[in-house]
């Protein structure tokens, strides 16, 4: 396949099996220099297994990708250094003060001390540098943790779920972030999210992701003008999709919170 | 915990059976054993604690950036060897108050030294197992097919110069044996080898699993 210079990220036929269960079933799509691409998807869909094939922490099965032009794997190191990424689960170690936090990763990109300074600012949190983050709202923390994986300037920051468990008014603010650093900084965004509204808001593209398949892939108007109805909303495309049962499986991150009622 | 140990069967057992060991009481031969014991339960528990530190926190983090494998692998084994040293370094001056050993400074740096390698050698072997392993579920059952295994069969209880065949060549094959026999011979002078023999052995062991823990930690799944 060819690797247009535009691409970001490629993706092609990329599989990830554990034992026998495939929770990423040869995924293909690719996302553009300055896109923001989101994977939609209900709990168990395969969203998380697939962004840490992505950002080179799990090996896939099968298929391959390519970050910045450089392969998931072989060319790890240079795909973290062009990278930043945001996990599902608070990873900020909580006995930190917001400040240390960032200071430890700035040490280890070997970024400069003023980045710090800048990058609190513009998350609105230069008052809470010196607070442990034990004293962070949930919101707080994700926002500390969204300029952490931005501290190095990376080429593509990959969200897993920014916003999960947040209050609206946190969750838009967040999204205003994330669109300003788009469109200020050209920034390409991978996000992951099973909120409908927050993939509609927030991306030039959608996949569909469900039972570890691509189901359907597009603008979130091309996916709407599918579904056949008068007023087609981004619900009924992925109710159309993805069927209406409940999904309570357990996601693989140990801490997972109870399964959202997303079905709203 | 390693005290409870050590009162139980140190001064009990001692003076139940009135066992000596050359010059030195039973509780004196224990000694060295139970310094290695926290030695050994500290590193191994931090170093299978990467488990857990991959699933949460700030592991995920160090993972995802261009930092090499090995280095993660040393931050660990490191970091245990701080735990370890904290221990050990309490459950020594205890001892040597309690059992009236006078050492010297370079004596007690010989120590750390020899708590320094234990530490470093088992808390990587802790690591490479940790890779493949799943969950800290099987931690349980770790720590009884190996480390309760290391422990007893290490000269920490009985001299291993009376034993069958076989089993002195299981002893002689555990290098926590070195372990406790370096402490021993800085403690109270008596031992089985030279103190040339333990480092050695001690150093040989820290290198193979370091390297082993660093191939295995990046290799693994989680690459
Ligand atoms: N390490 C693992 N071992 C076995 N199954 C896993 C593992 N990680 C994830 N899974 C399974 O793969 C599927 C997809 O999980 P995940 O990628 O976390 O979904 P999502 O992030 O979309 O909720 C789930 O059914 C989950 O149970
Ligand atoms: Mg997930």
């Amino acid at each position: 396949m060819k690797q247009s210079p535009n691409d970001m990220i490629k993706v092609a036929s990329l599989a990830k099996r554990f034992n026998g269960f495939t929770a990423v079933d040869q995924i293909s799509f690719e996302v553009s220099a300055s896109e923001i691409f989101g994977f939609l998807g209900p709990n168990g869909a395969g969203k998380t297994t697939a962004i840490m094939m992505l950002t080179t922490l799990l090996k896939a099965s099968g298929g391959w990708a390519k970050v910045c032009g450089f392969d998931i794997s072989s060319e790890m190191r240079q795909i973290r250094k062009t990278i930043g990424v945001v996990f599902q689960d608070h990873t900020s170690d909580e006995w930190l003060t917001g400040m240390e936090y960032l200071q430890l990763h700035a040490g280890i990109y070997g970024v400069d001390e003023n980045r710090i300074e800048d990058i609190l600012k513009l998350f609105d949190l230069e008052r809470w540098g010196d607070h442990v983050i034990k004293e962070y709202s949930s919101g707080m923390r994700r926002r500390l943790e969204i300029a952490r994986g931005l501290i190095h300037h990376p080429r593509v920051l990959f969200l897993d779920e920014p916003t999960l468990g947040l209050d609206v008014q946190t969750r838009r603010k967040i999204w205003s972030y994330i669109k300003d650093l788009n469109e200020n900084e050209g920034l390409t965004v991978f996000l992951t999210t099973h909120y409908l509204e927050e993939a509609d808001e927030l991306c030039d593209r959608i996949a569909i992701i469900d039972h570890g398949k691509i189901v359907a892939i597009g603008t979130p108007e091309e996916l709407k003008s599918i579904v056949k109805s008068d007023h087609p909303t981004l619900d009924e495309v992925f109710l159309n999709y993805t069927g209406r049962e409940m999904r309570d499986h357990v996601s693989n991150s140990r801490n997972h919170r109870p399964p959202r009622g997303f079905w709203r | 915990m390693p005290l409870i140990w050590f009162c139980a069967f140190g001064l009990g057992l001692g003076s139940a059976f009135g066992i000596r060991y050359g010059e030195i009481g039973y509780a004196e031969f224990l000694a060295p054993g139970i310094i290695a014991m926290t030695v050994l339960f500290a590193s191994t528990f931090s170093g299978m604690s990467i488990i857990v530190d991959k699933e949460f926190g700030i592991l995920k983090e160090l993972l995802v950036a261009p930092i090499s494998r090995t280095s993660l692998v040393f931050g660990k084994v490191f970091g245990g060897m701080a735990t370890s040293l904290i221990r050990a370094i309490l459950i020594t001056i205890l001892f040597s108050m309690t059992l009236k050993i006078s050492m010297s400074i370079p004596e007690y740096l010989g120590i750390l030294a020899i708590i320094c390698l234990i530490s470093f050698g088992f808390g990587a072997l802790a690591i490479a197992i940790a890779t493949l392993m799943e969950s800290m579920e099987g931690f349980g059952l770790i720590v009884e097919l190996v480390v309760m295994p290391i422990f007893f069969l290490s000269g920490a209880f009985f001299p291993i110069e009376r034993l069958p065949e076989w089993l002195s060549m299981v002893v002689a094959l555990n290098p926590l044996t070195y372990g406790v026999d370096g402490l021993r011979l800085i403690m109270f002078g008596t031992g089985s080898f030279s103190m040339l023999h333990d480092f050695g052995m001690l150093m040989f062991f820290d290198a193979v699993m370091v390297i082993l823990a660093a191939y295995l930690f990046g290799r693994g799944d989680t690459t």
